[in-house]
């Protein structure tokens, strides 16, 4: 029994070795099952809903749970991103419709600093909340890999579209208006 | 004229009788060759000085203090951060690269942005506190010894030990038995040459000497 001690030892420390390093693998990985569901038309409910981020600019908590009931198109972004800037103001044109419908634009800046993205805020002049998720776990629930990225979540709290780079004006001409008016 | 020491004092430690030592509830009294001490009787008398242990221990109470305030002090008027030594302990966190490493623009602005934080005096320990608390624990270099992070920490150092000790475990056997086949081996009867070999080999020699 003794001469099999050792082998099982150096065995068992390999397992753990390659156990470990497939752990690490599959965490960086990329999820894209929110994506294949939503392209199967089988909404899929939003990782992370209840979880409540720091508003940008207030020492106040918010979560999409929140937003209940409401259309909301979550825009992943940071102001550093080039084409975050350059969707900025298609964003904005966003948020107006969706005001007027009971509906928000719901910024989420990731990989940032808050002072940036107050400037970002300023500059671009869009008027919608923006939550900071440092951690960038509400990001990764996503399957977010970069910046920017889009997702419309229905008065179900369900995402019923997605977008993961820049969008313009067309697609959230085509997008928003359909989910706005779908029965909730 | 003062009377020469007989011995280093550090060397005077004798009986109690032989150095003089008087004692009462207050006070202990050396005789040290030419240095007479007392104690805690609170007066001391180095070769003519005369010193007051209460005042002694003021002074060095004193002295403590002021050491630790000026500690203190050159920690808080510590100098300004610098650029190349706060980057090199950060991380670009959109390319996992080091800071200093990279161009992209999130570090070109994660740059700037500590850039502003040297400018307004913070220290080192303050911007990465600050860059955490913007970025998350992914913009430290280092990562903070917890949970899974902790395995960082612990392997390096383990595999290297576990290697020694699988060695040591291994090699004394390893050895014995390489020399329990040599033991046999020698053991071994030498096989017999045989006729043809030996008139061979025979040859051979004669030829060559």
């Amino acid at each position: 029994m003794r001469r099999f001690t050792l082998p099982l030892v150096l065995i068992c420390a390999a397992l753990a070795l390659l156990a470990l390093l497939a752990f690490g693998l599959v965490s960086q990985g990329t999820d894209s099952s929110i994506d294949a569901l939503v392209a199967r038309g089988d909404y899929p409910p939003v990782p992370n809903y209840p979880m409540a981020l720091p508003l940008l600019g207030s020492t106040r908590t918010e979560s999409l749970r929140d937003l209940r009931g409401k259309v909301v198109l979550v825009n992943v972004f940071a102001s550093w991103c080039v084409p975050c800037a350059q969707e900025a103001p298609v964003l904005e044109q966003a948020q107006r419709m969706l005001a007027a419908r009971d509906g928000t634009v719901l910024g989420v800046t990731y990989l940032d600093n808050s002072s940036d993205d107050e400037a970002f805020m300023r500059e671009y002049h869009l008027s919608y909340p923006v939550l900071r998720d440092v951690s960038g776990d509400f990001a990764r629930g996503l399957g977010t890999t970069g910046v920017p990225e889009s997702f419309v979540i229905n008065r179900s709290g369900r995402i019923e579209a997605l977008r993961r780079y820049q969008l313009n004006s067309e697609w959230v001409q085509q997008t928003l208006p359909r989910i706005l008016t779908a029965p909730s | 004229m003062r009377p020469p020491l007989a011995a280093p004092a550090s060397l005077c430690v004798r009986p109690l009788p032989a150095l003089g030592i008087r004692r009462n509830l207050s006070r202990i009294r050396l005789n040290l060759p030419g240095i007479p001490l007392t104690l805690p009787g609170i007066r001391l008398n180095l070769r003519g000085i005369r010193l007051n242990l209460p005042r002694v221990i003021a002074v060095f109470v004193l002295l403590a203090a002021t050491a630790t305030t000026t500690t203190a002090a050159a920690a808080t008027t510590k100098p300004r951060a610098s650029l190349l030594e706060v980057e090199s302990q950060l991380m670009c966190p959109s390319c996992h690269e080091p800071l200093e490493a990279v161009s992209s623009p999130q570090a070109l602005y994660e740059k700037a942005y500590v850039k502003t934080l040297i400018a307004r005096g913070d220290t080192d320990q303050q911007i990465l506190n600050n860059l955490v608390s913007q970025y998350g624990v992914v913009v430290l270099a280092k990562p903070p010894a917890s949970g899974f992070n902790l395995l960082i920490y612990i392997l390096p150092p383990l595999v290297p030990v576990a290697g020694v000790a699988f060695l040591l475990l291994t090699l004394p056997k390893w050895r014995e038995r390489s020399r329990a086949a040599a033991a046999a081996a020698r053991m071994q009867p030498v096989p017999a040459l045989s006729e043809a070999d030996s008139k061979r080999i025979d040859d051979d020699l004669s030829r060559l000497i």
